[in-house]
């Protein structure tokens, strides 16, 4: 959830972290809704613009049903998930000096 | 002719309070103040919240209503004495002139073995006042009905605007089902 921790809360950035993470999968509303624990009436006002600004693929798979997936081809999300990357390293850096310095204080 | 209004406001001056007391068996008299509020104010506040959020602010009135609508919900549960259909068919005068005024419940229908239903409304004060638009506007409503029958049906509710006076429609209609 590193977006939505870094320039969050937000519900929109919620939903992209949990695709970040997940970016083989085709995830129903229902199953986002569990994922990210919230109403799907707060999901389905935010992903048709994730949908629009290319982050996510939206397959149709029952008659009004649809599912979604990370857009990996597009260049912004690879942009993303590379980023992302680079910050989770930064994180996992920041705690290690800290545990560190709360070592050397001990 | 008028309908007997079901709650007259109590006004407190020395404490700038007024209340509206649910009714003889309520013990949140002092709790529940309330305050007057225009429909242009609250439909201000979202399209400020429009204007800075963009698709965000549906969600966040949405978050609001729901937690709204548990907390009218559970009070209104402690005062009324009715349960299942009874409880709701008070819904319909609580929303109106003779209560919150927010709406006018022209058709409501609950499957309380299959946990869904819809409602058909009249004079939403949000899509009343909100001017045109695409798409429906009633995010709060839509909450507030999520959190209100999740507390009454004892699951987890959700609700979708499936047409808006402010898109031009008749009424505002509300699908609503378990998730």
């Amino acid at each position: 959830m590193m977006f939505s921790w870094l320039f969050g809360p937000s519900i929109y950035l919620l939903i992209l972290d949990m695709f970040l993470d997940n970016p083989t999968e085709f995830i129903n509303l229902r199953e986002i809704s569990r994922r990210v624990d919230k109403n799907p009436g707060s999901i389905s006002r935010v992903l048709p613009r994730l949908v629009e600004r290319g982050f996510l693929e939206q397959i149709q798979v029952g008659k009004a049903t649809y599912a979604y997936r990370l857009n990996t081809v597009d260049p912004l999300v690879r942009i993303l998930q590379e980023s992302r990357e680079k910050l989770q390293e930064l994180q996992r850096q920041r705690e290690q000096v800290k545990e560190e310095e709360a070592k050397l204080d001990d | 002719m008028t309908e007997k209004p079901l709650y007259e406001l109590e006004r407190y001056p020395q404490h700038a309070w007024i209340a509206m007391p649910l009714g003889p068996r309520s013990h949140l008299k002092l709790k529940n103040r309330v305050i007057v509020l225009g429909a242009g104010t609250f439909v201000e506040l979202q399209k400020g919240a429009e204007a800075l959020l963009g698709e965000e602010a549906a969600a966040v009135f949405y978050e609001a209503g729901i937690r709204s609508g548990s907390e009218a919900a559970r009070s209104l549960l402690s005062e009324w004495e009715e349960r299942g259909v009874d409880f709701i068919k008070r819904l319909g005068p609580l929303m109106e002139s003779t209560g919150i005024g927010w709406l006018k419940v022209e058709e409501m229908n609950v499957d309380f073995d299959k946990k869904e239903g819809h409602m058909r409304v009249r004079d939403s004060f949000i899509a009343r006042t909100y001017g045109h638009s695409e798409k429906p506007v009633c995010h709060f409503l839509c909450g507030f009905f999520s959190g209100f029958l999740s507390e009454i049906l004892g699951e987890r509710m959700t609700t979708e605007e499936t047409t808006c006076e402010s898109k031009g429609d008749s009424s505002c209609e509300f699908q609503f089902r378990k998730y």
